[in-house]
């Protein structure tokens, strides 16, 4: 599938804002099953400098500066992308014990470089809570793919969607509790159930296509960043599922990038002088583009 | 054989020396005083002074000759002398307390620790060959991490660790080193051979202390210094300054702006900062002082935004960009590490640095040398286990009682713990801790340290020690070891470890050797290293604005007291004529201070003049109190404390110690009288300050700022007291009073008597103290010298506005002060009875001074830059 992903995020203060720095992570990342063919990052006002670097997960990030006094920035992506479909793990035998008995001992350099995805992060430590909630899906000697696709099916039944019920600084364990929150959340506790097992998670954002319900219009710029999760399945890689959909991220997924969890992904993220009251407007559109 | 003739060499002069010292001294006792059998009883196995045959070491015997003879009161005078240098030097360090940080004089032991040529050449080449190592280790950790994949070393043991930084990684590596400069904690231990027990790759406190520490032992044991041939610091900190030179990212020829970043007075070698700061030359800077723009460090100073080269830093790396490195605290310059990343600022140690403080390195470093070097490490570091294996955690769990135990979190979350001083309680709650996430514990043998002599009340006993050595990456390659360090001592004979927790002692290390080498006298060297190629900067902003304050606050605080003084004159010793008058005139003084001075309403009701005096003198809580001044004063001279010179800064230590009079008769006339010497020696510490800093602060930016400061607020002080003694006409007998009270506080009574043989007439008082030019007390004197000043100051206008708000304001205020005539301000209106000319022409004057004011902080500090964080909340809905 072919996409032009748009997402423009606008900040307006209600104080003039004299100097902003900042570093965004809204770049789709390259894959063998993505491919950028364009991409561009447009911020107005204009920033003194700019500059490019990629992070410690191989994620694109870019670092600008705005010096001239504002009371609204906004940051617009634009970016086509075309998404083939992902191989799916052929070899379903290996059971999850299996699995951190082999990422423990880190024989490969992929095993090893998945084992750092089973530490502990700022905000997803693994817990006896989260431990005890993945135990009903991860039975003993059960597959380790089966088991996290029961993971992703029960967080998105036992879970209420429900907009408004957390914040970026909501922790997990209060997700837990309450059952409520949103696509970030759920993945977060996703991840920390599997680290709480020793498993590899890791933490993706990125886009879903729109698919406008039947006999409407597709409303542009209607839709949000999404986030998901990733479980690493020795022998085969990621396997990135998403537990607010219930669904194997596939074609309709655009990925901009992973981490430990939500703060290393963040997709925008500053320091400014001034600027109080700060309102933020988002606006993401995932068009499909025929090519 | 070489060893042998320095020792007999030590030995001829060492006799020399001995009869010297006695013919000076007379009347002191042939005998020894000190009781070296009592001090070999309770010295360690090993003992730096004497050998295990219970012998002074040859090389020691300058030192030991020194002290040997000397009598219990003698000793205490020794540590006193040192105590005094170290105060009169003003060295001090924070404790951070429950609320706010503590200041001391540093502990500084009279005894130096002595280094032999041949243990000192071990250890400088053990350490060069741990820095080389430890850098490879750096580049490697932050760079292709071969050490990881090739399973040298866990990656859960370098992944945890707090100061391994993730945004640190895939910046570009130059063949420099990471590591430009490194610390380690050096010593002995029973077996007699040197062990390393702690690796510094960041914010390296000490070497500050180390240089004063030689300074001030130097001068109080000149001729066994001589004798030991104790080798220089200057040459060290020459090279250390040409590293940091070298650094700079300018390719042009160009001379490097260097400053040195400090956290702050706040941090507990802030002392140390300021004095680095001065002896290198290099302008003392926090993170408030610089600035991100166009992808390079800016200073913010009173000359504009300089661009900064290399910063020189004593800023921990998780507070020292919010931006990239996130703590929480929001502490630090956004985007500093985005411009080292993109090289036009380097940061020494870079950022990340930190991250060789691994204790569980220990573990794998012996085999981590024979692969990246081929060598086997020339000084061992302590048996180490990372708990993160199954084996190693069975070993640390079965042998807890004896190991010490360090964490890869940061010490808040969990401190270095010697399982030696625990309860048994207490170790079974560590093993508790442990099992609950091992990978986070390092277990290490606990290293038994050698003695060394200290005086501690009269008595010379031996004390546990650790040294802290210091390297500077070469210029050209390599590392230089400082030929001395920082000895640490523990503070009781029976301590086996060395905390500053349990208030452990300095020392200054002497390092015996060929001085010639790098015979570089320390003041000359002080002088020349000052002036080595770097760029010179204006002043920070921020220390700016303190030396503005400052110069407010002293002389805010010289109105107060003098009037204060006046107030308890006339209650203490003025008879006049009637107790009701007396009373009035007390009232009309005290509500005049309120006022005036910007003190903070009474609490008690109006009447009680005696409860006000002393909240007046005692209050630190009530605002613009005197306690409350000389607190702010305190505050604003010590974040410009390397700006001070050594008399200047006695000055202000006495200012500081104030004592507010909180003896237990508040209200005793005995208290009134002393507070009355009190404020006395206040006004003549102030204007001790003042002259010293007239004649020893060059007049660029920071003394203009400073008596700006000063006039500012003496012209505030003025303009109030005349609206509040004469906008009404008092009855006849308070009036006479008010206007002498008025002159008393203007402090301009005699020079009213000298220049006019009238009484007090208030038309001839108002053209001495607005209109005369020439009385250094008047408005217009003020503003004058303010005009003056503010010409000097660096012209930061633009073409847009190429006058600025300073000037414009400064323009209108001469243009008032023309306007006014006496006989105008003293008209009484008939509607109000008040002098409404007066009051409104005083009030518009100083509402015009309070604009030019803000507008000099607007135009010279404007360091308002509070940064917030922009946040990304859009994690929005999409499909349920």
């Amino acid at each position: 599938m072919n996409y032009r992903v748009t997402h423009k995020t606008t900040y307006s203060y209600s104080d003039r804002v004299t100097l902003s720095q900042n570093e965004v992570r809204l770049t789709p990342g390259a894959s063998p099953w993505q491919t950028v063919t364009a991409s561009q990052i447009t911020v107005s006002p204009r920033p003194s400098s700019e500059s490019v670097s990629t992070d410690f997960y191989g994620n694109q990030v870019r670092h600008f500066t705005i010096e001239k006094p504002h009371r609204r920035m906004t940051v617009t992506l634009q970016s086509d992308v075309s998404v083939t479909p992902r191989p799916v793990p052929t070899d379903r035998t290996i059971s999850w014990e299996e699995a951190v008995a082999q990422i423990s001992a880190a024989r490969s350099d992929a095993d090893l470089d998945a084992q750092q995805f089973v530490y502990p992060s700022r905000l997803i430590a693994p817990s006896r809570e989260l431990k005890e909630f993945a135990a009903s899906s991860f039975i003993p000697g059960r597959a380790l793919v089966e088991a996290s696709i029961d993971l992703m099916r029960r967080i998105y039944k036992e879970f209420a969607y429900t907009t408004g019920a957390t914040t970026t600084t909501t922790s997990i364990q209060e997700v837990l509790e309450t059952r409520k929150g949103v696509c970030q959340d759920f993945a977060q506790v996703a991840v920390g159930c599997l680290r709480s097992l020793k498993l590899p998670a890791r933490y993706v954002s990125g886009y879903l296509e729109t698919i406008p319900p039947p006999g409407k219009e597709r409303l542009i710029g209607a839709d949000a960043s999404h986030a998901w999760f990733s479980v690493y399945i020795p022998g085969f890689g990621w396997l990135d599922l998403d537990p607010t959909n219930e669904l194997i991220v596939g074609e309709r997924h655009v990925t901009v990038g992973w981490g430990r969890d939500f703060a290393d992904v963040s997709p925008v993220r500053g320091m400014m002088v001034g600027g109080v009251g700060q309102k933020l407007d988002v606006s993401v559109d995932v068009a499909p583009v025929n090519v | 054989m070489v060893l042998g003739v320095l020792t007999s060499l030590d030995w001829s002069v060492l006799s020399m020396i001995s009869s010297a010292t006695q013919s000076q001294s007379q009347g002191l006792s042939p005998v020894q005083s000190v009781d070296w059998r009592s001090y070999r009883q309770k010295a360690a196995k090993v003992d730096e002074c004497f050998d295990d045959q219970q012998n002074i070491r040859p090389e020691w015997e300058p030192i030991i000759s020194h002290f040997s003879k000397a009598s219990p009161e003698q000793l205490d005078s020794f540590s006193e002398d040192v105590w005094r240098r170290l105060r009169e030097n003003g060295v001090t360090y924070n404790i951070q307390g429950e609320a706010e940080p503590e200041r001391r004089t540093w502990p500084l032991d009279p005894i130096p620790l002595l280094f032999s040529e041949p243990d000192w050449e071990k250890i400088s080449a053990g350490l060069v060959q741990r820095a080389g190592l430890l850098d490879l280790v750096l580049k490697d950790f932050y760079g292709p991490r071969r050490l990881i994949k090739e399973g040298l070393i866990p990656q859960e043991l370098v992944y945890r660790h707090h100061k391994f930084l993730r945004p640190i990684s895939g910046q570009p590596l130059t063949h420099e080193e990471f590591l430009a400069t490194y610390a380690a904690n050096i010593s002995r231990d029973s077996s007699g051979n040197f062990w390393v027990v702690n690796d510094y790759g960041e914010a390296l406190d000490g070497a500050g202390y180390a240089l004063e520490n030689r300074s001030v032992i130097v001068g109080t044991l000149p001729d066994a210094f001589a004798s030991c041939r104790v080798r220089r610091l200057a040459s060290y900190f020459r090279q250390f300054k040409e590293m940091l030179i070298a650094r700079s990212p300018k390719d042009d020829g160009e001379k490097p702006r260097i400053v040195l970043m400090s956290p702050g007075p706040g941090s507990p070698a802030y002392f140390e900062h300021a004095f680095l700061a001065a002896y290198l030359g290099i302008a003392l800077v926090q993170s408030g002082d610089l600035t991100v723009r166009k992808g390079c460090v800016w200073l913010k100073s009173l000359g504009g935004l300089e661009q900064v080269d290399v910063i020189f830093r004593f800023v921990h790396s998780h507070l020292i960009d919010p931006l990239a490195i996130q703590s929480g605290t929001g502490a630090g310059v956004p985007g500093l590490v985005d411009a080292a990343r993109q090289g036009n600022v380097k940061i020494i140690n870079p950022v990340g640095a930190g991250a060789i403080e691994n204790p569980g390195l220990y573990a794998f470093l012996p085999r981590i040398a024979k692969v990246l070097i081929g060598e086997d490490l020339i000084l061992p570091n302590a048996a180490t286990w990372w708990c993160g294996g199954e084996k190693e955690l069975n070993y640390v769990l079965q042998n807890l009682d004896s190991l010490v135990i360090k964490s890869l979190q940061d010490k808040h979350h969990f401190d270095t713990t010697f399982c030696s001083q625990l309860s048994k309680g207490e170790i079974s709650e560590l093993r508790d801790k442990i099992k609950q996430d091992p990978a986070l514990y390092v277990a290490q043998q606990q290293v038994y340290y050698s003695s060394a002599p200290s005086i501690s009340e009269g008595v010379v006993e031996p004390r546990r020690n650790i040294t802290r050595c210091f390297l500077t990456a070469k210029a050209g390659g390599g590392y230089e070891v400082m030929p001395g360090g920082l000895v640490k001592t523990a503070k009781r004979v029976d301590d086996l470890i060395v905390s500053s927790r349990l208030g452990a002692e300095s020392k200054d290390a002497w390092v015996a050797g060929k001085p010639e080498e790098d015979f570089v006298s320390l003041w000359n060297a002080h002088a020349e290293l000052g002036q080595i190629a770097v760029r010179r900067s204006h002043l920070p902003s921020r220390a700016g604005e303190n030396l503005f304050w400052t110069g407010r606050y002293t002389s805010r605080l010289e109105c107060l007291a003098r009037t204060v003084r006046h107030a308890l004159n006339c209650h203490v010793f003025d008879t006049m004529a009637g107790e009701t008058l007396k009373a009035e005139h007390l009232q009309f003084l005290l509500n005049m201070i309120v006022r005036v001075c910007n003190v903070a309403p009474p609490r008690s009701e109006r009447g009680v003049i005696v409860a006000e005096l002393s909240s007046l003198l005692s209050d630190r809580q009530r605002a613009g109190s005197v306690p409350s001044i000389i607190e702010s004063l305190r505050i604003s001279t010590a974040n410009a404390k390397d700006l001070w010179s050594a008399d200047t800064r006695r000055v202000l230590n006495q200012l500081a110690s104030y004592e507010s009079l909180s003896s237990s008769a508040r209200t005793s006339n005995t208290y009134f009288y002393e507070a009355t010497d009190k404020m006395s020696s206040i006004i003549t510490d102030i204007n001790a300050f003042v002259g010293l800093s007239l004649e020893s602060m060059t007049r660029d930016g920071g003394w203009l700022l400073l008596d700006a400061g000063r006039r500012i607020e003496q012209a505030q002080f003025i303009l109030a007291v005349l609206i509040e003694s004469i906008s009404v006409e008092h009855p006849a007998g308070q009036e006479a009073l008010i206007r002498e009270a008025m002159l008393v506080s203007l402090d301009s009574l005699v020079t009213y008597r000298r220049t006019y043989t009238t009484q007090l007439r208030l038309d001839l008082i108002l053209e001495l103290m607005i209109l005369d030019r020439n009385n250094p007390r008047s408005l217009t004197y003020q503003i004058d010298q303010l005009d003056k000043h503010i010409l000097k100051l660096p012209n930061l206008s633009d073409e847009a506005a190429p006058e600025s708000a300073v000037a414009i304001h400064l323009r209108e205020l001469y243009e008032k002060i023309s306007l006014l005539s006496v006989d105008h301000l003293l008209k009484i209106s008939e509607v109000t009875a008040r002098r409404e000319g007066l009051i409104f022409r005083m009030d518009d004057i100083s509402k015009k001074l309070s604009e030019l004011a803000s507008s000099l902080d607007q135009l010279y500090f404007r360091h308002s830059d509070e940064f917030s964080a922009i946040d990304s909340v859009d994690e929005l809905p999409r499909y349920t």
